[in-house]
């Protein structure tokens, strides 16, 4: 007859040395969590503590920038209340003694090739470089080369007579300083 | 076996404590990371501002230097009556230099009292066109205010004749 034994404990008998087991690969569980969980927030606040310094630099350079700008701004103002007219009326008189008579007479040479002469000729220093001019061409095809040699530089014909021997127009141009 | 079950619990306790830290960490790295995103927002606008304030404390400077500028320009190129003087002595060296002669030359002073008074120089010539375009030429390189304003010319056989309107500006 086969003998029955009874466990009457309460609770099943432990095996320590697998519970010793399983309870250090919870420890280092925990530990490993623990340790990511210290390391992330270690790293972040370090991060943070940094960044939050400089953000706050920066914040205290923006408003005392704000304040230096507000008052540079009310002082450029005011000079140029002060100053702007006297500096208009010499940027005139820069702009208008930097004009060139000289390049524009070689321009004109150059545009105006043989078979083309000036009878009359203004020249104004003004802005606009305007030039007005009396030619005479002695063919229609020299007249329309110089027309479009002219023609980027606001060409105005005003009258064009064809004579026997010859084409007379009066025109005028701008070169401003700009276009030379 | 009481001990043995605290201890679990214990254990247990501990895991989810750590595990629920840990994914507190990364919840938290993320949201940081989305105000470090703001912030670098706020920097590239600073950026841009600095930028502007460079700007600014550049137009401020030059307009600080403003006065002293225009006073050097004054100095240097506003005509005295010494150099108006010379201006009218080089116009006649500058003519005959160029075999021309003016027949009349006139000045007509302004009555502006402002700082730079205008005079203006009318006067004819006739020669060749090298001539004219030479003299123009040489009275163009001087350095002291004074240039044409206006130059007629008007060819007639081998000659050209020309009307200059020329303008000098007087300091006080």
């Amino acid at each position: 007859m086969r003998k029955i034994s009874y466990n009457l404990a309460v609770t099943r008998k432990i095996d320590g040395r697998s519970f010793v087991l399983r309870a250090s690969i919870l420890v280092l569980a925990i530990l490993a969590l623990g340790g990511a969980t210290i390391f992330n927030l270690a790293r972040e606040h370090g991060r943070s503590r940094a960044e939050k310094s400089a953000s706050g630099l920066i914040e205290r350079q923006i408003v005392e920038k704000k304040s230096l700008g507000l008052l540079q701004a009310r002082e450029i103002t005011a000079w140029k209340k002060k100053w702007g007219k006297e500096l208009a009326a010499t940027n005139r008189l820069i702009e208008r003694k930097s004009f060139s008579f000289i390049t524009r007479l070689d321009f004109l040479e150059e545009a105006c090739g043989p078979g083309i002469r000036i009878r009359h000729l203004i020249l104004t220093n003004d802005g606009s470089g305007q030039i007005s001019m009396s030619i005479a061409a002695q063919s229609l095809k020299q007249l329309f080369a110089l027309y479009k040699k002219l023609a980027p530089y606001g060409l105005a014909i005003a009258n064009e007579t064809q004579t026997a021997a010859e084409f007379q127009v009066n025109l005028g141009f701008n070169i401003s300083n700009e276009k030379i | 076996m009481k001990k043995f079950e605290i201890a679990v619990t214990s254990l247990l306790a501990l895991l989810a404590l750590s595990a629920a830290g840990c994914l507190f960490s990364f919840a938290y790295l993320s949201i940081q990371d989305l105000s470090r995103q703001s912030r670098l927002d706020k920097q590239a606008a600073f950026r841009l501002q600095e930028k502007e304030f460079q700007k600014l404390s550049a137009e401020h400077r030059d307009w600080q230097n403003l006065p002293d500028e225009l006073r050097k320009f004054r100095r240097e190129y506003i005509i005295s009556m010494d150099d108006f003087a010379v201006l009218r002595r080089d116009l006649n060296d500058c003519l005959a230099a160029n075999q021309l002669i003016a027949k009349n030359i006139t000045s007509q002073f302004g009555s502006g009292k402002g700082k730079a008074r205008k005079v203006a120089i009318s006067f004819s010539l006739e020669g060749t066109y090298r001539d004219l375009k030479k003299f123009i030429y040489d009275m163009g390189k001087k350095p002291k205010m004074h240039f044409f304003g206006s130059i007629e010319l008007n060819s007639s056989a081998a000659l050209v004749k020309g009307k200059f309107n020329m303008e000098a500006y007087l300091g006080e």
